[in-house]
């Protein structure tokens, strides 16, 4: 089987990094976005398998991302795993309208993310 | 110095003024002694009489003072009131301007524009003035310059010179000039009072100076008044400015709080997310000092999140937008959940921590913020107690909520400190920050959380001793929840309100609570609002419309908000009808909310009838309100208070039982009338709005079957006044309203229902009740029956009296109804189910 492709889209570096690290040692591609706008581009043109996305970022937020991800019908099917900032503020229920799967609070263990991903990914 | 003036009655002036001074001025002091006595020893009569007249001037010009605190009309009333009463053609009235040290022209009587356009141009600096007040002028307080003392220079072309025309010896002269000081108690000068050409044409007596006098001094203390007033005014504004920059910069310091909070964050959850991952791929091979190291800081990372999310709580708290997320949890579990997170640092410090925990009774609670604030309560006991040491955490249930107490056996609290502990920023003393870390935020959180549930905390502690904190948290709260608009279950207020908007007939209604904390008001819950409003009003008592009746514990009937300058003729909720009502909710003599109703459904305005009513409805709401809140509902379950609400609204919309404004006036004018207490009539009032709930759980077949009643089916209407009164118990305590609706059927002559009492053996109220119900329902058509005119009604009414009902009731009755309508020609009739408006 193709390795499963995670796109993973957030502002701080080193957040990608370790992200890549871990998610490429449980044997995913990752590819990465640092902003909304670019994550819906790659979601569009790359097709990956499952978007991780944060919610502060430059340019477009990750509401927005994950709104305009889940309404192209290229890129609908895609799920998306939205990291909120500690579930306060209806930032589930902002991510849940905005049409995330999944989401998991900040600060976050990669094991975690992890354990959602196999999950999504079934 | 001074500027004086004359005018003629052809008003053409001369300017004029006096400068210099001769010797001559003490003998003409002394001859204006003489001359006053001489003229006042011919007539004492008429002279008492104009005295009376002059004293009466005074105590007007008193009143008048008190009722304006306007400087310059006041001045100009005395002005006024010296030209008219003491006879002098002109007066003019200067202030000492302290800033530019001159007198100003501040008020005139009896002169024409170019005279004062003159006066108000040439200021008196304060050194010419006080050349004036020499001991040879003086005269009692005043002074009098004769125009034989040659003070004045004629040339001076600041002063302005009547033309008196011919002037004999002895006359007033017109450059005579008289004037009396303004001096405060602490006789300090302040302005003066000069007076010309008097109608007499004489040098005014000492009994005319005298009265002079008294003037200025009414004046002196109208001046201060008006002072004082408008510095009070200044302060105010002042006081106000500094109060919106406080709150600008709170709103700063929050906003820059969160902001800081969140940079923080960000680098914690990276610093986290490495360690986590170097700690799974080759934690399991370090050696264990590395390993160690490596604890210390994931456990120094956790603490320093710990801390971040206190501030980012706390500026949230602050600003007011930390929303509760209720859901149903137990706290034994929130606590076993808090302890495996606290369990390392514990360890670390060879710490015991004891679970003396029951199976919790569920409650509603947000749980992010519960572990929050036991997390906090477990770190500090792990903080503060020394190794070795004991932590011990309770779970008790009771009989209105759950009661959590963490113990430790750490250095413990001094007793006066105890309160404090739970301000923001507070630590017992300023070394503890160094040895013990933190910020001082945790406490102040915790009590937040707590009150938000509508909890408790407190602390029991001796010094070196161990402390307990101890929080008790309601089973229910009273604290904001999603707006009523939301579908899914409805809280008691939630009814509430819309009971409240369908008996007042309006489109919006709203109950606000007072947050004792922050000394403001939030909305519980509302109708007819939109939910962003409901989550973000907050009114500071005493501000606005709510405020002013939270501050005040007195109703409000406003009939145009936009001429209403109480409230700065504001319309910032955009009212579609500008009357609106709002009555406060009190417990005992303590405000804890308010009542709000506006937009009548008709696009009426509110009557004083309509704010007793909701006055009356307000008392009742308050006390329900107060034990929901408290969580103190001992006889009665949560549940059958919503289904009292539930009832009555019901009753409103279904029954055509909502009563009518003319009914209710027409019922508290009964009450009047057979001698009952205000506060009765105010019982009465609200009774007639819910007496027939009960009717909500006869069967509707029954009520609206045309054919005649089974005996089983009249038992069940029978049946009614009792049923009544369960579903009421729950919102009503007062033995007296019960009494009255469950009577309400009895029949004077003791063959009504359902206890077959007679005569005065009826309670009054139930008496009272009867006959209006009996009216209501013979006006109001029926399945079975056409509805009978109110003329038709009174008869049948007369015809009952000393078999249905008390005769002394349906007299009244009568009465009131044919004074109400007697100038209307159209019968009052009632469609079944329709709204009377």
């Amino acid at each position: 089987m193709a390795k499963r492709k995670i796109l993973v889209v957030d502002d701080e570096r080193y957040i990608l990094h370790i992200l890549d690290f871990s998610l490429g040692a449980e044997g995913y591609e990752v590819i990465t976005a640092g902003d909304g706008e670019q994550a819906v581009e790659r979601a569009r043109t790359e097709h990956p398998d499952l978007v991780v996305m944060d919610i502060m970022m430059p340019k477009m937020d990750g509401y927005e991302a994950c709104r305009l991800i889940k309404s192209d019908p290229e890129t609908r099917q895609i799920p998306v795993i939205i990291l909120t900032a500690k579930g306060r503020d209806g930032d589930q229920k902002r991510g849940r309208d905005a049409g995330a799967d999944e989401y998991l609070t900040k600060p976050f263990s990669p094991a975690k993310l992890i354990e959602r991903v196999h999950s999504v990914l079934g | 110095m001074l500027s004086l003036w004359m005018a003629t009655l052809d008003s053409s002036f001369v300017p004029w003024t006096l400068w210099a001074c001769t010797l001559g001025a003490a003998v003409v002091c002394w001859r204006v002694w003489s001359s006053r006595r001489e003229g006042s020893v011919s007539d004492a009569e008429r002279l008492a009489e104009k005295r009376a007249d002059n004293l009466g001037k005074i105590l007007e010009i008193g009143n008048t003072m008190n009722a304006t605190l306007d400087l310059d009309r006041l001045l100009s009333r005395i002005a006024q009131a010296v030209r008219e009463s003491l006879g002098f053609r002109m007066v003019l009235v200067r202030l000492l301007d302290e800033e530019d040290g001159a007198f100003k022209a501040r008020a005139f009587a009896g002169l024409d524009e170019t005279a004062v356009a003159k006066l108000r141009e040439n200021a008196i600096p304060l050194a010419e003035f006080k050349d004036l007040m020499r001991e040879e002028f003086r005269i009692s307080r005043s002074y009098f310059i004769s125009h034989e003392a040659q003070y004045w220079d004629q040339n001076d072309e600041r002063l302005v010179i009547p033309d008196l025309g011919e002037r004999s010896e002895g006359e007033w002269h017109p450059l005579d000039s008289l004037f009396v000081p303004l001096l405060t108690r602490d006789r300090r000068l302040i302005g003066y009072l000069s007076v010309d050409d008097p109608v007499d044409r004489k040098i005014p007596s000492r009994d005319v100076i005298d009265t002079l006098e008294i003037f200025s001094n009414q004046a002196v203390t109208a001046i201060e008044n008006a002072q004082l007033y408008r510095e009070l005014e200044d302060k105010i504004h002042e006081l106000r400015s500094v109060t919106v920059k406080l709150e600008d910069l709170n709103e700063a310091k929050n906003a820059f709080m969160a902001n800081v909070s969140h940079e923080l964050r960000t680098p914690l959850t990276s610093i986290r997310a490495y360690l986590d991952t170097i700690r799974a791929e080759v934690g399991p091979d370090l050696e264990p000092q590395k390993a160690r190291f490596l604890d210390v800081i994931a456990q120094e990372t956790s603490r320093l999140t710990g801390l971040v999310d206190d501030l980012l709580s706390f500026s949230k708290m602050e600003a007011g937008s930390l929303e509760l997320n209720r859901v149903s949890l137990r706290l034994d579990g929130l606590v076993r959940e808090a302890i495996s997170v606290v369990g390392p640092e514990a360890r670390h410090k060879n710490l015991t921590i004891i679970k003396d925990l029951v199976e919790a009774s569920p409650i509603m609670a947000d749980r992010d913020l519960l572990i929050q604030l036991i997390l906090n309560l477990l770190r500090n006991a792990v903080k503060f107690t020394e190794p070795g040491g004991r932590i011990t955490t309770r779970v008790r249930n009771q009989e209105d909520g759950v009661l959590l107490e963490v113990e430790d056996t750490g250095i413990g609290i001094p007793r006066e400190n105890q309160e404090k502990i739970f301000d923001r920023f507070y630590q017992s003393d300023g070394s503890m920050t160094r040895k013990y870390g933190g910020v001082g935020l945790g406490l102040a959180i915790c009590r937040t959380v707590v009150g938000r549930h509508g909890g408790e905390i407190w602390v029991e502690s001796e010094e070196g001793n161990g402390a307990r904190f101890m929080v008790r948290l309601p089973k229910y709260g009273t604290e904001r929840r999603e707006p009523s608009t939301v579908c899914g279950p409805r809280s008691v207020p939630d009814l509430m309100v819309e009971l409240i908007a369908e008996v007042m007939q309006s489109k919006n209604a709203s109950i606000m609570l007072v947050d004792d904390e922050k000394d403001n008001l939030y909305i519980e819950t509302a109708v007819g609002l939109n939910p962003e409003i409901i989550r973000n009003t907050r009114v500071r008592l005493g501000q606005d419309i709510s405020g002013w009746v939270a501050k005040h514990g007195r109703p409000l009937l406003i009939c145009d908000i936009e001429q209403d300058e109480r409230f700065g003729r504001r319309n910032r909720p955009g009212y579609e009808t500008k009357s609106l009502l709002s009555v406060p909710l009190t417990v005992d003599g303590r405000v804890i909310g308010v009542l709000n109703v506006s937009n009548r459904v008709s696009c009426t305005t509110f009557t004083q009838d309509d704010a007793d009513l909701l006055g009356c409805l307000a008392n009742r709401m308050a006390l329900v309100l107060d034990r929901v809140g408290r969580g103190q509902d001992p006889t009665t379950g949560f549940e059958s208070t919503e289904r009292a609400l539930q009832s009555i609204i019901e009753a409103h919309r279904t029954s055509g039982n909502l009563t009518s404004p003319t009914m209710i006036r027409a019922l508290a004018e009964v009450c009047r009338k057979i001698g009952m207490a205000e506060s009765d009539v105010d019982m009465m009032r609200y009774i007639v709005g819910i007496y027939d709930v009960g009717m909500t759980e006869v069967d509707r077949s029954i009520l609206s079957k045309s054919d005649r009643l089974e005996p089983e089916e009249i038992e069940e209407i029978r049946n009614h006044p009792q049923l009544g009164i369960e579903i009421l118990s729950p919102i009503e305590f007062l033995d007296e309203v019960k009494d009255v609706i469950l009577h309400h059927h009895e029949w004077y002559d003791g063959r009504g229902y359902p206890d077959g009492l007679s005569g005065m053996s009826i309670p009054r109220g139930a008496r009272v009740l009867a006959v209006v119900d009996a009216f209501r329902s013979m006006t109001t058509e029926r399945p079975y029956r056409r509805a009978r005119t109110p003329a038709e009604a009174l008869e049948e009414l007369e015809r009952c009296a000393g078999i249905q009902f008390d005769p002394e009731v349906v007299r009244a009755f009568v009465g009131t109804w044919r004074e109400m309508h007697a100038f209307e020609d159209e019968p009052e009739i009632v469609p079944s189910g329709a709204f009377e408006v």
